[in-house]
């Protein structure tokens, strides 16, 4: 069993100054592995941690105390002590985040932003865009949308050029945040299977999967994110 | 990949009263953008200043690894060798067009001349290249020998681009470049540069005082409040979880679109 | 110091001080040293206004010795009134023998031209410079100009000789023409036609600028190079006409022209009249 990642004993207190320096624990002493071929579920009640959990993973929220470690093109990277740029290359090349909210410039074409990972990669331009037009038309984006800004597209359009642009590249660990939240069935399944062929490549995936069909279609383990001692009581 | 453009430590301009920049020190790299954030008076376009040189450092280490691989410190730096790197390393791009432009020459002119400052000396491959530029940040050729005067706001700023990019600095500072812009012409700024950055491989270092820039540009972030850098890191980091109390209330305060 | 013009006018000779005279040498002197850098020196009034050649009168006078033959043009006439009043000042304070013949004087003072008469080894030239600093129009800033120069950073000049071109089709600068002197400092060769620049270039003659008003004086010694500034694909050349003087017939000479009567007609004549007037007597 091959691990790619490997967080221990992490800790995550939000400190609110705005409102007087409120503390808010919501991690305590979680520790989570993940290997190639896995996909964890994160499940626990609302508010619990699965989100910032995910978000930690990805040095998106810095945690408080604890490791995590990822295994980034050979050797082990401590997200909670890799430099800036260290952080951004294993986000480039080695760990994806795929979330619900599409965050681009107003301008770009949903072709170019599907396109633009494989670029970081090295593709060329006519391929990376080869590519990123099979992946929008696998999730039903139809192509005279594709020269079009997706400020424009609806939700639920949005959310999946999202995902092409959060899947295409080959990364080996992938972070999902409620990723077939407000698809219909039909576009749900077509991420579940993107979501099993990752694995069947050997990535790592960890998830939030409210839908529990999806989750059952998916998840190869249950991660239950314990509840903070604060919050538990 | 795996050595800096800039390593800067321990930085300081001190004005006397309190006032200037302080203890900075961060690390930038090829193709990265880098936001320095925070409210007028923060020191944060002392701080841009004090790093191209403009003005004289009073403490720390500025080192700039040039295109063939020389490190060069820059604040005991030659005014001779600083202007070299200045006309041949660097682009500075300010928030005024008229502080960054030779309004009273043409586009074309203006692209040319860092060209012509390194001697090149064949005016029809000048204005073939000034030309290409221009249409590298969507202004029309047509445009090469009309002034900036006659120029918008958006096009100016593109214009101080294209003139500081054609010699393909390592390195370019802006200092509120969208400062002026409507915000549609801005989103057309930001995605011209982002491409730019892309292709061409350059450092950024922007001074904003809006997270939103930030947000769509800059991998990096450094916040500033009285002088000094409060937080630094991730741009989605500080937005998403600002530590500091200051960069909470600064996040705090953008408007949601 | 010739007694007989001090008695006469109770002027010290050449009108300047001698300590003046000290301070224009030595200034001089560090001009030379550095072909083509623009010294600065403590300007007298003098008594004509500046614009009238008080640069050039300056430089005169703080050379001239009572061995010389002081020849003044204007505009390449030795009998136009700057000429005729600067020689006549000069015969007045030094009593120095005058000419308008170039082969015959030891030193010229010139307004805008350089004689037709090649310029020998031993013979100084003195400019008269309205403006001395050719980036002046392009950067209004002293303090930036002489940055300029001190890191030999010229890119601006193109810029001037780049909007040309985009704008006439061609360099339509053609007085006044930039030069690189030495190949280190950009000068301006004063405001003569760029069909002069070429005299410039390893001159056998001293040649001298002063600007009054501006209080700044440079020089190009003996045999140095000058550089007109162009573009490779639009080199320097020279203004050249279809006719020839109407009076000489010279086809090499830089012509003016005249016009003669109301109703538009015009002749083409030699700029340098001692010049001219030795082509026709050479004919004749």
């Amino acid at each position: 069993m091959k691990l790619l990642i490997d967080a221990q004993q992490l800790s995550k207190t939000f400190v609110l100054h705005q409102q007087h320096g409120l503390a808010l624990p919501v991690l305590a002493d979680v520790s989570l592995q993940v290997a190639a071929g896995e996909c964890v579920a994160l499940t626990g009640p609302s508010g619990a941690g699965k989100s910032t959990l995910l978000k930690a993973l990805y040095a998106n929220y810095l945690v408080g105390g604890g490791s995590i470690r990822i295994r980034h093109q050979g050797s082990w990277v401590d997200m909670t002590t890799a430099r800036p740029h260290e952080i951004a290359a294993v986000r480039r090349h080695t760990l994806g985040y795929v979330s619900q909210f599409l965050r681009v410039i107003p301008r770009v074409s949903a072709l170019d932003i599907v396109a633009e990972p494989l670029l970081e990669w090295g593709y060329s331009m006519q391929e990376a865009q080869q590519q990123a037009g099979a992946w929008l038309a696998r999730l039903n984006i139809g192509e005279r949308l594709w020269q079009l800004p997706p400020a424009t597209f609806s939700g639920g359009e949005q959310q999946r050029v999202n995902i092409a642009r959060g899947m295409i590249a080959p990364r080996p660990i992938l972070l999902l945040d409620e990723p077939t939240a407000s698809l219909d069935a039909a576009n749900r399944a077509v991420v579940v299977e993107l979501m099993l062929e990752a694995r069947q490549r050997g990535a790592a995936l960890v998830g939030i999967f409210h839908d529990e069909d999806t989750r059952a279609a998916v998840a190869s383990r249950i991660f239950d994110v314990p509840l903070a001692p604060a919050l538990c009581a | 990949m795996s050595q800096p453009v800039l390593s800067v430590s321990g930085l300081a301009k001190d004005y006397g009263n309190g006032q200037g920049c302080f203890d900075i020190d961060f690390e930038l790299y090829e193709g990265e953008v880098l936001c320095i954030v925070g409210e007028s008076g923060s020191g944060k376009s002392t701080l841009l200043a004090t790093l191209a040189g403009r003005l004289s450092a009073d403490a720390g280490s500025v080192r700039f690894r040039d295109r063939a691989g020389s490190s060069h410190e820059l604040t005991t730096l030659a005014e001779a060798e600083r202007r070299r790197l200045a006309r041949s390393e660097w682009g500075f791009v300010t928030q005024h067009a008229r502080d960054g432009l030779r309004m009273n020459v043409s586009a074309g002119a203006n692209v040319s001349e860092r060209l012509m400052a390194l001697g090149q000396r064949h005016y029809g491959q000048l204005r073939e290249t000034a030309a290409q530029w221009l249409e590298k940040v969507e202004i029309s050729r047509e445009r090469l020998d009309d002034r900036p005067t006659a120029f918008s706001g958006g096009m100016q700023q593109r214009l101080q681009i294209a003139r500081n990019l054609v010699t393909q600095p390592r390195l370019v500072f802006m200092d509120e470049p969208t400062g002026g812009l409507d915000v549609s012409v801005q989103a057309r700024f930001l995605d011209l540069l982002r491409r730019l950055v892309h292709d061409t491989g350059i450092a950024v270092i922007m001074v904003t005082h809006d997270l939103g820039v930030a947000r769509l540009l800059a991998q990096r972030t450094l916040v500033m409040q009285q002088g000094r850098v409060v937080e630094a890191g991730l741009t989605d980091q500080i937005l998403d979880d600002p530590q500091h109390p200051y960069s909470q209330l600064l996040v705090s305060s953008i408007l949601q679109a | 110091m010739t007694e007989a013009c001090h008695s006469q006018w109770q002027y010290n000779f050449a009108f300047l001080d001698e300590n003046t005279k000290r301070m224009l040498r030595r200034a001089l002197l560090k001009a030379v040293a550095i072909p083509g850098y623009q010294v600065p020196f403590g300007s007298r009034e003098m008594p004509l206004p500046y614009g009238w050649g008080t640069g050039g009168i300056q430089l005169t006078a703080s050379i001239i010795g009572q061995d010389d033959v002081l020849k003044v043009i204007d505009q390449g006439a030795d009998d136009t009134t700057n000429a005729v009043n600067i020689r006549r000042f000069f015969a007045r304070v030094t009593g120095v023998a005058t000419t308008s013949s170039t082969a015959a004087a030891s030193l010229i003072q010139s307004r805008h031209r350089i004689p037709e008469t090649p310029l020998r080894s031993g013979q100084i030239m003195v400019f008269q410079v309205p403006e001395p600093e050719a980036l002046r129009t392009l950067e209004a800033s002293e303090v930036e100009t002489r940055k300029l120069h001190a890191h030999q950073e010229y890119g601006l000049m193109h810029v001037k000789l780049y909007e040309d071109i985009a704008r006439f089709g061609h360099i339509a600068t053609s007085y006044d023409y930039p030069v690189m002197v030495n190949q280190r400092y950009l000068s301006s060769p004063s405001p003569i036609p760029k069909f002069d620049n070429p005299k410039l270039h390893m001159s056998p003659a001293l040649l001298l600028f002063g600007a009054g008003r501006e209080k700044r004086l440079y020089a190009i010694p003996p045999h140095t190079r000058v550089e007109s500034l162009a573009f490779d694909d639009h080199p320097f050349s020279v203004q050249r006409w279809e006719q020839a003087c109407a009076l000489c017939g010279s086809h090499d000479s830089y012509l003016d022209e005249i016009i003669t009567d109301d109703a538009g007609a015009r002749m083409f004549v030699c700029s340098d009249t001692d010049y001219c007037q030795q082509q026709q007597e050479g004919k004749a």
